[in-house]
């Protein structure tokens, strides 16, 4: 039997999807595209390449660009349909959706309650619910909400020999036996195939300021940046960029939530605390979303952390470093400086003179041919063995992700 | 099973930690025979108490060698077990290791000795302007190693989250004696699976933490303290939905039921509440003080629309400690009118909170036993407690078959075992109700990752696969 009639035995024929407009890894091009509906045709399908020796590529679980290649037979495996809101208790603020439901849909869902998911990474409406909980980027909300991983219920998974786990559930405190879901929320697929998810929804909050230090470089705004992570209140995020969608210079962006009374008294404390008056954005939601995009708006997008004390240093590397776009969470001193590709050697001179400052780097984007993803994994040496434990408890044959050493 | 240890090992751990800091007289053994769960009592070998991470591994180390089971133990508050000794074990405690190590106020982090008790390390950032945010009611005591295993909860992680928001860091000994380091506040961009996420939680299984960094909050510029009087539970439940539901963000939401009323009013702590009333619900908000009075206003009124038959407000801390009194002094009250207390932990979907009590008052009328609810009602984390007399084998048959019966009860709700306690030894018997064998056998396989040699806290957590749970 020839793969094609195998996954038609397995699955039916429907549920070989055709891959186009897929997000693979760069380089890879599957022999086919195969798209379970749910938890248990996955599972079959996860056996079936078990015992026939054949690898299965997640796909849209951040590795985009990623360079992949495979000496073996592989699948890609989609999660376009398991699509659809499960469950969704506005009253309890969970909601329970398949994998490969879009955020969009997600959002649009909690609308109408006035109800949302706080997490602003870049262009996090265009993914999936699984792809976003697989990536858990929280963007620089997490500062006043908390990080995906404290916000994921529970989830189901098939590991790569073919077993579902309900991991935790959808009540918001859970102790009930190790946490594995910590290791799917961010595990890129590295763990299983996630096909369902529970996330909590928060109430919109009633007033939504979005207040802009503009100045005239980036390491001007250290000081201000440092006086945000210290002051008396946590703006729910402040981000630093290189060019403000307003005025094209380099901006402190912060953003406060909650009732009227609130946002304006902690205006006041924030400017007071800063020593200087700070603008109010009109045009928010649009701001916003540009505002989380900077940094990941071009061919080779580094991520970057340090710690806030710190960031005055990082700064001054990036100012020189040529960088076309930029985008830096102030309260939690991470985020990415992105490069065109014509500018990979100034990407290499940036991950050299930032880990000499101390902060961790990793490459997220590049073209897959490029050396710069020498440099994408910046696991220790016990890290890399805790790794290697929990695939080959997840994954005993390694069929997920045929390559990944 | 090792009966005892031989007089070589015990001066090699001497060696290790000095001599007055390994414990083996019997009478002295007796304080660690169990945790706060005083049902189970089994005395360990030898208590071993080292000061740093090197000590750690190397005690570690030689008991691995020696094939000892090693029980990891911070002040012993656990209500599940976690810390009762294994027979033939050694405990590991960590009360020397009792240091503040850097408190870093630009980053807003500190770094401690997994001995350092919960509420010390808030005393000592405070001059900083900063405080750490889970506060276990037990927070005067238990230590913050013993939070990172459990990954505690405490009232006011209704808006804060739980222990697991805060860690950034950890340094730990794994059971082979080896030294690793676990995440690092600076160390996003690294982009590892979340290693230190699931350690969080892992009840002494998978390793001993040695050194934790947790991140500080900025203190809270002023708070508001409503308490609620309701008649009925159910009321006191619908109030609660509302509230949450309206887009407020108290800080803290905490409900006690008649009976736990009646206990403490008669007890030393009395409080004021009235004791013909149905539920009391405890509502915090804290933050900004400008919004604060809109937002303690609009609780009411949602206590009101459901029924509240009075609200009264703390407008001083003395005030604000008095109407706080008959939730934080609940336990207190109860150990003082029944022999013995069991504290059970569950969690629900919070609508169905209502339900839920009613059901478990209906189980304690059918099991003849006085249970009393106190519990975290904002995130639905229930403590029914069941007050006994361990003398009484009747009685103590019926509290355990009153358990089982909550516990399913939870679970067909849509909840949990366990909210914030922990599985322990006491919960095993029920991890069947929530993972079936296949999550059973992962959680087997991802601790065998950690420890392979099953020397670390044997007997807690996850049944065997033989369905033994003692
Ligand atoms: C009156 C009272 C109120 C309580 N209120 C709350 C509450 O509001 N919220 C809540 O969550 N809990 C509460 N608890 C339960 C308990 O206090 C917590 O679980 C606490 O975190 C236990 O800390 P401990 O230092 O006493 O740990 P122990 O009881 O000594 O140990 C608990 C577990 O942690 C392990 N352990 C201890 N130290 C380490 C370490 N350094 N490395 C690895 N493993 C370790 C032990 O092996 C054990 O499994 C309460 C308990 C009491 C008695």
């Amino acid at each position: 039997m020839n793969k094609v009639e195998a996954i038609e035995d397995v699955l039916g024929v429907e549920a070989l999807g055709s891959g186009v407009g897929l997000s693979l890894p760069g380089g890879a091009t599957p022999e086919h595209v195969v798209a379970p509906r749910d938890a248990e045709e996955c599972a079959r399908l996860m056996r079936w390449a078990t015992s026939s020796g054949i690898g299965v590529l997640p796909v849209g679980v951040g590795a985009r660009s990623r360079p992949f290649e495979s000496e073996g037979r592989w699948v890609a495996l989609s999660t376009e349909r398991m699509d659809g809101i499960e469950t969704y208790e506005a009253a309890d603020l969970t909601l329970t959706a398949a994998a490969g439901t879009p955020m969009a849909d997600v959002a649009a869902a909690m609308r109408p309650h006035k109800q949302w998911a706080p997490f602003d990474p870049p262009r996090v409406g265009e993914g999936t619910i699984g792809g976003f909980v697989s990536v858990a980027d929280s963007g620089p909300l997490w500062a006043g909400y908390g990080e995906v991983r404290n916000h994921v219920l529970g989830a189901t998974i098939v590991t790569g020999d073919g077993r579902i786990l309900r991991l935790g559930g959808r009540v918001v405190k859970n102790v009930a036996g190790f946490d594995l879901l910590k290791l799917v929320v961010g595990g890129r697929g590295s763990f299983g195939v996630v096909t369902s998810v529970c996330i909590r929804a928060f109430p919109e909050p009633i007033e939504d300021r979005v207040l802009v230090l503009a100045s005239a470089s980036l390491p001007e705004l250290a000081g201000p940046a440092l006086q945000v992570a210290t002051a008396p209140i946590v703006p729910v995020s402040s981000v630093i960029v290189d060019r403000l969608p307003t005025s094209d210079t380099p901006g402190l962006v912060i953003r406060l939530h909650g009732s009227r009374v609130t946002v304006d008294a902690d205006q006041r404390r924030l400017e007071a605390h800063l020593g200087l008056k700070l603008a109010t954005i009109d045009n928010r939601a649009t701001f916003a979303a540009e505002v989380s995009n900077r940094g990941a708006s071009d061919d080779i997008v580094i991520r970057v952390s340090t710690l806030p004390s710190l960031l005055g240093g990082l700064l001054g590397v990036v100012d020189g470093a040529g960088a076309s776009s930029v985008g830096l969470d102030a309260y939690g001193a991470r985020g990415r400086v992105s490069f065109s590709e014509s500018e990979g050697s100034q990407a290499a001179r940036f991950l050299d003179a930032a880990s000499a400052l101390g902060a961790t780097v990793a490459v997220e984007s590049a073209p897959h041919t490029s050396p710069l993803w020498a440099r994408a994994d910046e696991k220790t040496s016990h890290e890399a063995e805790l790794m290697d434990g929990l695939r080959r408890a997840f994954d005993p044959e390694g069929v997920l992700w045929p390559t990944r050493s | 099973m090792i009966r005892s240890l031989s007089p070589d090992v015990i001066a090699r751990l001497r060696d290790i930690v000095g001599a007055r800091n390994v414990i083996s007289e019997p009478d002295r053994l007796v304080v660690y025979e169990s945790d706060g769960l005083t049902a189970y009592r089994v005395s360990p070998l030898a208590v071993v108490l080292p000061a740093s991470t090197e000590e750690v591994s190397a005690v570690v180390s030689l008991l691995g060698r020696e094939g000892v089971a090693v029980i990891p133990r911070g002040a012993g508050t656990g209500l599940s077990g976690g810390a009762l000794p294994t027979a033939g074990g050694v405990v590991v405690g960590t009360a020397r290791m009792n240091r503040i190590l850097s408190i870093d106020e630009a980053d807003r982090l500190a770094r401690v000795q997994p001995g350092v008790i919960n509420s010390r390390l808030t005393t000592a950032t405070e001059p900083y302007g900063l405080y750490y945010a889970p506060d276990p009611s037990s927070q005067s005591t238990c230590t913050l190693g013993g939070n990172v295993a459990e990954n505690s909860g405490g009232p006011h992680c209704l808006k804060y989250g739980v222990t697991s928001r805060y860690v950034t860091g950890l340094t730990v000994v794994m059971g082979d004696g080896r030294v690793v380091e676990l995440g690092g506040a600076h160390r996003w961009a690294a982009g590892t699976p979340d290693f230190l996420g699931l350690f969080v939680g892992s009840e002494g299984c998978f390793g001993i933490a040695t050194e934790i960094e947790v991140r500080l909050l900025p203190l809270t510029e002023g708070v508001r303290t409503i308490l609620g009087i309701f008649e009925t539970m159910e009321a006191a439940g619908r109030a609660v939905t509302e509230i949450i539901g309206s887009g407020l963000m108290p800080a803290a939401v905490e409900i006690v039921d008649k009976a736990t009323i009646e206990a403490v009013e008669a007890s030393v702590f009395a409080a004021g509440y009235p004791t013909d009333a149905g539920a009391a619900l405890v509502i915090e908000f804290d933050g900004t003080e400008a919004g604060l009075d809109e937002e303690a206003e609009a609780a009411a009124r949602c206590c009101r629309a459901n029924g509240a038959r009075e609200i009264r407000s703390a407008s001083t801390e003395e005030e604000r400690v008095a109407l706080w009194k008959g939730r934080k002094k609940a336990f207190g009250a109860m150990g003082r009118i029944a022999p013995d207390l069991l504290v059970q932990d569950a969690t629900v979907p919070r609508t169905r909170l209502p339900e839920v009590l009613a059901r478990i008052t209906e189980i304690g009328e059918e099991y003849d036993l006085k249970i009393a609810n106190v519990f975290h009602a904002g995130d639905g984390n229930l403590h029914p407690n069941i007050l006994f007399d361990r003398n009484d084998q009747d009685e103590v048959d019926r509290v355990e078959a009153a358990s089982k019966a909550i516990m399913t009860l939870c679970v067909q709700v849509g909840g949990t075992i366990t909210g914030e306690h922990g599985v322990g030894v006491d919960k095993r018997q029920y991890m069947t109700l929530v993972h079936n064998e296949t999550e059973l056998d992962m959680l087997r396989r991802v601790r065998r990752v950690f420890d392979p040699s099953g020397l670390l806290n044997p007997g807690k957590v996850v049944p065997d696969p033989d369905g033994a749970v003692a």
